[in-house]
């Protein structure tokens, strides 16, 4: 507000209306003159004071409709007006207060109180004036920040579901604390269809959680779509948070596996709430606490990307927390807790669990609003999937044929890997991402994986490793034979294993060639081979009997340390 | 609206940063506050953060200990979490933060 005020002075008697507009003009004021309240309603209109001195009794319209008036053409301006009357009763004060005055003086006016009238309504309305222009601003601020955040609500959503599977076992339940979550949940097929999920909580809520969490998205599903395993995901995502973030910004993740025809799953947990396997029954057959810093903590020489290892016999249902379920708080900020958790899934039938447990931790909020997102997870595990045929990822129209077909490049590639390479390349993704490199065509991509992944493990597992195949059956089978190929393949010294690649053309067929050799003993392979593929009760020979039946040819050498397989691809 | 009271002693090289209430995202400048006080003091050897009387601390908090990891070591000096209980020791379990700190 001006130091200098524009003041309209309203009076029918024009010798008050001269003093007191000299008096004020005196002040270094300016001021305006109007007669009548209705003069007064047009002058306010036409010169916007910053002031109002109006008179109550005066002819065509008195001071309190003037006022009402005014304040009726301009709600959300304030202007201050004070009338100058000769009543001097408690009802007149009142009344001229209703109608939209803010003071009075009583006349005679006595210009020492007029002065100080002036200031202190000169004080206020600065004030007012501040408040209105902040909240101006604050708007301004509020709708630009309302634009920003809806194209970065777009944009978070469009790349968090660039790739998400939607499969009929795997359902989810999201709750923002803000606009935005700072929790994901990721799914994706590999080539070999095992299901990978990822449920990422980023460090605060809202777009800074949700910007935390991008880097995470792009990653996942790349490294998910090559083959590449969960705990070669959990390594490269920690490489990059860390790389990419602030030390104060990490995400906690769990990380999951899940091979729904062998029942086997792996969880990596850093820094989530439990993942909890939980039978028809409702009893928590296994839980997976955090064992692990969330990601982007450690350097990667410290970071530890080891998993567990969990298979079922019984059908049930993995669940998997962000802290926000755990943490959620009624009005006397009361946690619902783990205990409350597992009591709702111990306590509801196995077709309503997911339902009854969103319920329960909605009226435990009673309508509050979430101090952080809320995500649950939950993928059905099932003991009856058939034993599925290899994919067919064409639909049933035959494939593209990439421009290179009609030349296919040739090559052959040859790798020879001792222990200290075994220990730390993921081989067989590597060898796909090498063959994507040369137009390979991806429609033969699962298969071929099957095939490089069945040859390659029983190289590594029996050939070098030297594990017997029969530790498999019995009731902890898979669990012991995963430990143990984890214990000999960290303690490994000796031993190579040589894998030879090669694209060719025989028999007017396009031809995949593989052969691998291990320095092992070799085995009985007349009697494995015969293993009827449909006989799926024995948890070892299927492997074999599975890349066979892709193959055109497969032929054991040697001692049965060297196979080598033909796949036809065109 | 912050709502955390944060004292800070020192003794014989020893910093003490007591911290009571709720430890999350308001807390953020007092705390930085109070400990880039004492890391700047070149007398002080260690610092020991107090959680005994925080109720709750969430993910931001923990990020505010891990800055403050980095700050130390980057100073030489020392850094312990200390007196940790109930809802405290439960985050801090939950996020394997004993892999990174020295937790009395």
């Amino acid at each position: 507000m001006p130091k200098q005020l524009k003041i309209l002075v309203v009076d029918d008697t024009e010798p008050n209306l001269l003093l007191v507009s000299k008096f004020i003009n005196k002040l270094g004021h300016q001021t305006v003159q109007a007669r009548n309240g209705l003069e007064a309603v047009e002058k306010f209109s036409e010169e916007s004071p910053d002031l109002v001195l109006m008179d109550v009794m005066m002819p065509e319209m008195d001071g309190y409709e003037a006022t009402a008036r005014i304040r009726e053409l301009y709600p959300n301006k304030w202007v201050p007006i004070m009338f100058l009357t000769a009543k001097s009763h408690d009802a007149d004060h009142v009344k001229g207060i209703q109608v939209g005055g803010d003071d009075y003086i009583t006349k005679p006016v006595n210009l020492v109180i007029l002065e100080a009238r002036i200031k202190a309504v000169t004080r206020i309305a600065e004030l007012q004036r501040q408040i209105v222009e902040n909240a101006e601003q604050l708007e301004i601020y509020r709708d630009e920040n309302e634009r920003e955040l809806e194209l970065a609500k777009h944009l978070i959503q469009k790349i968090t579901h660039y790739d998400y599977l939607e499969h009929h076992s795997i359902q989810l339940w999201n709750k923002p604390a803000q606009h935005f979550s700072g929790d994901i949940f990721l799914a994706a097929l590999t080539p070999a269809d095992e299901i990978h999920l990822l449920l990422a909580d980023g460090t605060g809520h809202g777009l800074s959680a949700a910007l935390n969490v991008i880097p995470v998205v792009e990653v996942f599903y790349g490294m998910t779509s090559k083959g590449f395993a969960i705990s070669s995901i959990a390594q490269e995502l920690n490489r990059k948070i860390k790389q990419l973030m602030p030390i104060e910004r990490f995400v906690a993740a769990t990380l999951v596996s899940i091979n729904l025809s062998d029942r086997i799953m792996h969880v990596w947990n850093g820094g989530n709430p439990p993942a909890l396997f939980v039978d028809e029954k409702g009893v928590v057959q296994r839980s997976w606490k955090s064992t692990h810093p969330a990601l982007g903590i450690f350097s990667d020489a410290e970071f530890d990307a080891g998993t567990e290892l969990f298979h079922w016999s019984e059908p049930g249902q993995l669940y998997m927390f962000s802290d926000g379920p755990i943490e959620a708080q009624n009005a006397s900020g009361e946690e619902f807790g783990l205990e409350r958790l597992t009591q709702v899934l111990a306590s509801n039938p196995v077709e309503q669990r997911y339902e009854q447990l969103i319920a329960a931790i909605d009226s435990h909020m009673e309508g509050l609003p979430a101090h952080d997102d809320i995500s649950i997870g939950l993928i059905r595990c099932p003991v009856n999937v058939p034993e599925d045929s290899p994919r067919q990822e064409t639909d049933g129209t035959q494939q593209a044929i990439l421009p290179t077909t009609d030349c296919p490049l040739r090559w052959k590639l040859s790798l020879r890997l001792t222990p200290s390479e075994l220990k730390t390349i993921d081989v067989v993704p590597m060898l796909l991402a090498w063959m994507d490199q040369m137009h390979f065509n991806t429609n033969h991509r699962g298969q071929v994986f099957l095939i490089f992944t069945e040859l390659f493990n029983n190289a590594l597992d029996h050939g070098i490793l030297e594990i017997d195949s029969s530790l498999k059956n019995g009731p902890d089978g898979l669990e012991l034979y995963f430990e143990q190929r984890r214990l000999k393949l960290a303690d490994l010294q000796h031993g190579i294993l040589e894998i030879e690649i090669e694209r060719l053309r025989q028999h007017h067929h396009e031809n995949l060639r593989m052969r691998i050799k291990d320095n092992g003993n070799g085995f009985d392979y007349k009697s494995i081979t015969s293993t009827n593929i449909s006989d799926s009760t024995r948890p070892s020979g299927r492997g074999l009997a599975l890349v066979k039946s892709l193959c055109s040819r497969l032929e054991f050498s040697g001692n049965g340390n060297e196979v080598t397989v033909y796949y036809t691809l065109a | 609206m912050s709502t955390i009271q944060i004292t800070t002693s020192v003794e014989n090289g020893n910093a003490r940063i007591s911290m009571a209430g709720r430890f999350d995202f308001n807390s953020h400048r007092q705390f930085r506050e109070a400990y880039q006080q004492v890391l700047d003091d070149p007398a002080v050897k260690e610092l020991e953060i107090d959680l005994g009387s925080v109720d709750y601390l969430d993910s931001s908090a923990l990020g505010m200990l891990l800055l403050l990891r980095e700050k130390t070591s980057a100073a030489n000096k020392l850094l312990a979490l200390t007196n940790c209980r109930g809802v405290v020791q439960q985050v801090l379990d939950v996020a394997n933060f004993n892999k990174l700190f020295t937790i009395r």
